[in-house]
């Protein structure tokens, strides 16, 4: 299956292949985490401090799905309290 | 710091006070917030004899506490008709705050079209006739301004939108390069400082001696354990710095919550051209300045220097809203344009997020079409000129869309919405709804998890848990924004114990107290008492605390949802 992953800030220097806008396209298996999708691009794991999945807070263990998007954040961009409040995976309680 | 001057335009003579009774140890919002409330009254016309502009730093204001040059501006509001504090960086407010000054206050009007300057020093506060200045940008004011007196002096000006008392006029306050860049844009402050015949003041803090810190040792452990947490902490040591407040645009933008074309989506297609890891690029590319402190004792630095492709200055701290509601909000997705607009802005004397908005609403209306950026600048130049359609611009989105017959129009109170949408981030919906100044992102900003105990994930596209969170940022908001710092230092102290010990320790040892936590979030919880009781006074009611309706009956795309939170969750925010 093919999704699409967004990379951000700091996190583009990690994605082989990322266009200018920070977008890859990845070829993965059915029921691949977002974990996984991370360590796929090699990029470590602290690295990441929110995920978006399809507009919508997501975590490590978050299934994908053939179509999906992923947009991945790095610790420096976790800010605006709302938004942090509702997206950073380290708050989730 | 206990010295309040009052100036009064009409017989134009200053006296001097000692800080007493009711204003014992307030600062910044704390203290503008109970002057209005005390001595203006709530029924009076915003733009009248009886209203005053309230001037002050922050309680740590002046020290060398880092991030502490925050300087509040309070009045009622000629576009709300409610309580406003206003909020700006710059030079001025530690400059104030080391010639003793805790307030300055603006009352009565002088003889219609007469013009005035403060001056301000270790001498005191002298008015002078500036009738000379009249219908000066705010550059070309700053810069003779400087020639006259110093280049070092801090300035506090409006432009013409002021003069003409727009209700979305700002005032502007000078950046440490010396630009009137930084701005106390929201409510049309500019407006209620142009009806006091009052075009500027300059600061000169020259012989200043140092702010007196009544236990040294306490307030130096305090400010270093503060610092050590903003330099630790990844927003404020690499992301701030880095790409400035728009580095926000990708991640509300991939949420959904990015208002697009006068908020009927919530996604943008041209949000890469105007992020912030494009201005990165754009300014490192052409020379200019991605860091830079624009406010004194910064040490976050998320200001920059944007400069067009001969590397020269357009404008300095080319910021979030800004860029939202000159670019998404109006379907624009050039950068250089919205650099523009906001020099245009910044000069005219304009909020630039009201501005973004009212011309949202004029396109929504077809007086230009979504993505004319040249239309948009000059719908501005139009307001900055005060021509009939300028001056219906220029009073802002309500207005406009009054103008115009429009009804998708984002205000709360009269004042329009900030860059994120309340359909896909609830929370900020009970805050925009809710707050005692009209729709508005930095009440409710602050430290939640450390004083009130609220923290962990609240799902933005739900209603639950959202009023309780709205409730405790509008409380630590409000304390955080007495006592003059940055409310960037939210960040660090939600995930960093020590930045807030940081605080309180700091507020101890310069006023030699015994804070703790709680009598933090108690001197939020009084302010916005007194806030709430000045709007009741004005006419306020529940009825006033709600989003336009458009919110609750059209579906935001992408995730196709409306504004969840019930009524009786909105009345419940201030029930503490």
């Amino acid at each position: 299956m093919q999704i699409t992953v967004k990379l951000n800030a700091s996190l583009r220097q990690h994605g082989r292949g990322v266009s200018k806008d920070g977008t890859l396209l990845l070829e993965t298996e059915g029921n691949t985490t977002a974990r996984e999708v991370v360590q796929k691009l090699g990029i470590p794991l602290e690295k990441v401090k929110m995920m978006i999945l399809n507009g919508r807070g997501a975590n490590f263990d978050s299934i994908l799905n053939n179509g999906d998007r992923i947009a991945l954040f790095p610790p420096e961009m976790a800010f605006n309290m709302y938004v942090a409040i509702s997206f950073r995976r380290d708050l989730k309680s | 710091m206990d010295r309040i001057f009052r100036v009064n335009m009409g017989s134009l003579k200053v006296s001097e006070e000692k800080v007493s009774g009711d204003y014992v140890g307030l600062g910044g919002r704390g203290l503008t917030s109970m002057v209005v409330s005390k001595e203006v009254p709530a029924t009076c016309h915003p733009i009248g004899q009886h209203n005053k502009l309230v001037i002050t730093p922050g309680l740590l204001t002046g020290t060398t506490a880092a991030n502490s040059g925050r300087l509040s501006i309070g009045a009622k509001s000629p576009l709300t008709g409610g309580i406003k504090e206003s909020n700006v960086g710059g030079t001025a407010a530690t400059k104030l705050a080391r010639l003793g000054i805790a307030a300055i206050i603006i009352e009565g009007m002088p003889e219609k079209g007469k013009l005035f300057g403060l001056a301000v020093s270790k001498d005191g506060v002298k008015v002078f006739p500036a009738d000379d200045l009249k219908g000066l940008g705010n550059y070309e004011l700053t810069e003779k301004l400087q020639a006259k007196y110093d280049k070092k002096i801090g300035i506090i000006s409006i432009g013409p939108a002021g003069e003409m008392k727009m209700a979305m006029a700002s005032i502007a306050v000078t950046s440490t390069n010396g630009t009137p860049s930084r701005h106390a844009g929201r409510g049309g402050m500019g407006a209620v400082m142009g009806s006091k015949g009052l075009k500027a003041i300059v600061i000169d803090d020259t012989g200043a001696e140092k702010v007196a810190i009544k236990n040294p040792d306490l307030f130096k452990e305090a400010s270093q354990k503060f610092v050590k947490a903003l330099r630790e902490h990844p927003v404020t040591s690499e992301g701030l710095p880095k790409y400035g407040t728009n580095v926000l645009a990708s991640i509300i933008n991939e949420a959904g919550g990015y208002p697009t074309r006068n908020f009927s989506s919530g996604r943008f297609e041209g949000t890469d051209k105007i992020s912030g890891e494009t201005m990165h690029d754009i300014i490192s590319k052409r020379g200019g300045k991605t860091t830079h402190s624009g406010c004194t004792t910064c040490i976050i630095q998320c200001s920059n220097e944007y400069v067009d492709e001969k590397g020269k200055i357009i404008t300095s701290a080319l910021e979030y809203e800004t860029i939202w509601a000159n670019g998404a909000n109006c379907g624009i997705d050039d950068l250089d344009a919205i650099a523009h607009i906001d020099r245009l802005c910044d000069d005219y004397g304009f909020d630039t997020i009201e501005m973004g908005c009212a011309i949202g609403v004029a396109m929504e209306a077809g007086v230009k079409d979504f993505g004319d950026a040249e239309g948009a600048i000059q719908l501005i130049h139009e307001a900055g000129k005060g021509t009939p359609l300028g001056r219906i611009i220029g009073n802002g989105s309500g207005f406009t869309g009054k103008a115009f017959g429009v009804t998708r129009v984002p205000v709360v109170k009269n004042q329009g919405m900030p860059a994120y949408e309340p359909r896909a981030i609830q929370g900020i919906g009970v805050t925009y709804a809710t707050s005692t100044m009209g729709a508005d992102h930095t009440a409710g900003y602050a430290t939640a998890t450390n004083i009130m105990k609220v923290g962990g994930y609240v799902d933005p596209l739900k209603p639950d848990g959202q009023m309780a969170l709205s409730q405790a940022l509008q409380i630590t908001t409000a304390a955080v924004d007495s006592t003059g710092l940055c409310l960037f230092i939210a960040f660090p102290a939600l995930d960093i114990p020590e930045c807030f010990e940081g605080v309180i320790g700091m507020l101890n040892g310069c006023y030699g107290l015994n804070l703790t936590a709680d009598d933090v979030a108690a001197l939020g919880k009084k302010i916005l008492k007194i806030e709430r009781d000045f709007n009741e006074r004005a006419g306020f009611s529940n009825v006033d605390d709600r989003l336009p309706e458009f919110f609750k009956e059209e579906k935001l795309p992408p995730h196709n949802i409306t504004f969840l939170v019930p009524d009786v969750d909105l009345d419940k925010v201030f029930k503490f």
